[in-house]
């Protein structure tokens, strides 16, 4: 059993997912799956909420470097939302904050899209 | 008359704003947050509309941390000074260059921040409004403040060390978590691709590039965003230059790398780093630039070195793991031949009036694909039948069960054997192409006139040992199966057997055991064994001439099946 989940949801307009769990080497593979729907389906405007997200490790961190430039080169963008202190700890250590816009809040983010379009 | 009671009331009138400022520096540990208020509060009471802070950053060295109303091109900007002042002067009066930069931005007079006998940095104003001097009053209250100041920074700069040192540590913190995770991670992934991946991912995470590629000694490359084939093409300089983590900028200046170099350069490869598994160069990892911009540090490529060499164990682990299991496939592919050639054999010999019978067939590890039958009639002739498939494994083992369908169905139609003979071909050069060819020899043999009518097509010609010390060789036929359609008709020959002659039919890997040295048995051989145990019985023959075959290789290991099929009238 997978300790680690990506649930998919609309919120005007904005591909939001739920991450829930625990996100290192092993669960890695789930959210890599992910990106690639998203890609696939040509939905570039990616929210990623992370309010059930317990753990990330590098090899998570990656997968959101992995996909970043392909998403930007088609005018969308990843977010993110919605961290626990521990978990925004691990993103600022490794400097994403330089590279992801990172947002308290679900909404402002979608605001954000918006913004944008 | 007496100036003291103002002062005095001036003095209460400062301290006022003193103490709250005095409060307010000091109820927080923020560095940005205090030298910031300084420089406000400096320039409301000193009424001047530029003010900088320079902090101490090493020896001789301070930076400009803060400052305002002055050009922003400033902040961050670093001095070098020799023999830092410990008491405030006037930028006019001082020669050096370091102090003229600031002169130029209007800055005018310089106050040391000292606590505890050490200058922390200095305080830079200019700009007075009034365009007066600092009066001896005003002067008094700066150093006061200053004072203040310097306490509340004093503490704010080991707060703010003290927080880099928790980073730094977090920081390390977090390496070894990554370690820990891969380490226990790539132990349990067998799957090349996979490993690499993940690699790849803890490799963008945790160093934040998106741009790199993992180039291995044995060809395989792993890319994202990164073109290593011009560098390739100098794959042994560089796997031999490469043995510690190396940016592209520190290349050794010699001739002989500038090719590479510039290879790196127009690629966009800033670093590269060995993957060394028992001190041998495994392949290389090569580094973009960072997404976010700036160089790696030592720590961040001795990192990629520490992951690196995890992961080259681990695919080298995969590599032997796949190569045991791609073994094992082509062991039971093997075993499936086996077992498919096994089965196709009589499994008991058919009794025939007047005659012994004994057969033999020892696959080869490989599987050759030998072939023999023996069936009788409905009008009781006994079919004797031996062939010798191109190929080895289960597609001979396969082809193998082909001829023997084919045969089977055709024997109870009754047809003369040269006719049979050129439908068997016919199917089977229709159902396989010419690449699969079959050596085939039958023969049909009537309990009561005791003759062998026969067909050979391309196989080995069997022997009749006759009673009389005599031998005949059965080579009437015609082409081996498979290859053409039959033009001409196969030919039929006809041998009768007296008691006590022995036809023994055999295949190549009788004639052509080979021992070590390559040398075969030969038919010659076989034949002049044959006459010395032609007294025996059919099964005995078959057992001596196996042993005398075994005694010629003498150990080496059997390269192809070996098949006997002896039948004596008696």
């Amino acid at each position: 059993m997978s300790n680690f989940k990506v649930s998919f949801r609309e919120n005007n307009n904005v591909h939001v997912m739920d991450l829930k769990g625990y996100l290192d080497a092993h669960t890695t593979p789930h959210l890599e799956e992910a990106f690639e729907k998203l890609i696939a389906e040509k939905k570039y405007n990616i929210l990623v909420n992370c309010k059930d997200l317990s753990y990330i490790s590098s090899a998570g961190l990656g997968v959101f470097m992995a996909y970043i430039e392909d998403v930007r080169m088609n005018k969308g963008d990843i977010k993110l939302s919605n961290m626990s202190p521990k978990v925004f700890n691990i993103f600022d250590l490794l400097g994403f904050p330089m590279l992801y816009e990172i947002f308290k809040d679900e909404n402002e983010a979608v605001k954000k899209f918006e913004a944008k379009s | 008359m007496n100036p003291q009671p103002s002062i005095k009331r001036s003095h209460l009138l400062d301290s006022a704003p003193l103490f709250e400022f005095s409060t307010l520096v000091n109820s927080t540990l923020d560095l940005k947050f205090i030298l910031g208020s300084v420089l406000l509060t400096l320039m409301a009471k000193l009424r001047v509309t530029k003010s900088l802070v320079l902090l101490k950053t090493g020896e001789g060295k301070f930076r400009i941390e803060n400052c305002k109303g002055v050009g922003s091109e400033l902040l961050r900007k670093e001095i070098r000074l020799a023999r830092p002042p410990k008491k405030d002067f006037a930028v006019s009066q001082v020669s050096s260059p370091a102090w003229k930069t600031f002169y130029g931005a209007g800055i005018e007079r310089i106050f040391p921040i000292v606590s505890h006998g050490k200058v922390l940095g200095y305080f830079g104003i200019g700009g007075r409004m009034d365009k007066g001097q600092v009066s001896a009053r005003e002067k008094e209250f700066v150093d006061i403040f200053i004072n203040v100041a310097a306490s509340a920074i004093d503490k704010g700069i080991a707060f703010q060390e003290l927080r880099s040192v928790n980073r730094t540590l977090d920081g390390k913190i977090q390496e070894l978590k990554t370690l820990f995770e891969l380490s226990k991670e790539f132990t349990a992934v067998i799957d090349r691709e996979r490993l690499l991946k993940l690699f790849g991912f803890t490799l963008m995470g945790q160093i934040g590039v998106n741009r790199f590629a993992v180039c291995l000694k044995d060809g395989g490359v792993f890319a994202s965003r990164l073109d290593t084939s011009a560098l390739l093409t100098f794959e042994k300089k560089i796997f031999s230059l490469v043995t510690s983590p190396m940016r592209v900028a520190d290349f050794p200046k010699r001739k002989s790398l500038a090719a590479p170099k510039s290879a790196c350069e127009a690629a966009g490869i800033t670093a590269i780093i060995p993957l060394q598994s028992q001190n041998e160069v495994k392949g290389i990892v090569c580094l973009g630039e960072r997404l976010r911009g700036g160089g790696y540090s030592q720590a961040d490529l001795e990192f990629v070195y520490s992951i690196g060499n995890l992961a080259i164990i681990s695919l080298e682990n995969s590599r032997l793991f796949n190569e045991a299991i791609e073994k094992q496939k082509l062991e039971d592919e093997l075993t499936i031949a086996r077992e498919i050639q096994n089965g196709l054999l009589p499994k008991s010999l058919p009794e025939i009036p007047g005659f012994q019978i004994a057969a033999l067939n020892s696959p080869s590890k490989q599987v050759g694909g030998d072939y023999y039958d023996l069936l009788l009639t409905k009008r009781g002739k006994l079919i004797l039948a031996i062939g010798d498939v191109s190929g080895k494994g289960t597609p001979a083992s396969l082809l193998m069960a082909n001829v023997q369908a084919t045969i089977r169905a055709l024997v109870p139609f009754d047809l003369p054997l040269a006719e049979c003979t050129a439908r068997v071909n016919d199917l089977l050069f229709e159902n396989t192409g010419a690449n699969k060819f079959i050596t085939f020899f039958w023969g049909a043999l009537d309990p009561v006139s005791r003759s062998l009518r026969y067909v050979n097509a391309g196989h080995n010609h069997p022997f009749v040992l006759r009673a009389n010390g005599t031998v005949k060789r059965l080579g009437e036929g015609g082409l081996l199966l498979g290859i053409m359609k039959a033009l001409a008709p196969y030919q039929e020959g006809s041998v009768k057997l007296e008691t006590g002659d022995t036809l023994v039919l055999f295949t190549d890997g009788v004639s052509e055991a080979m021992d070590n040295e390559g040398n075969e048995y030969t038919e010659e051989r076989l034949e002049a064994f044959l006459r010395t145990v032609i007294s025996r019985t059919p099964q005995e023959i078959v057992s001596a001439v196996q042993e005398d075959v075994a005694r010629h290789v003498s150990g080496a290991p059997q390269s192809d099946d070996i098949t006997l099929v002896v039948a004596k009238a008696v």
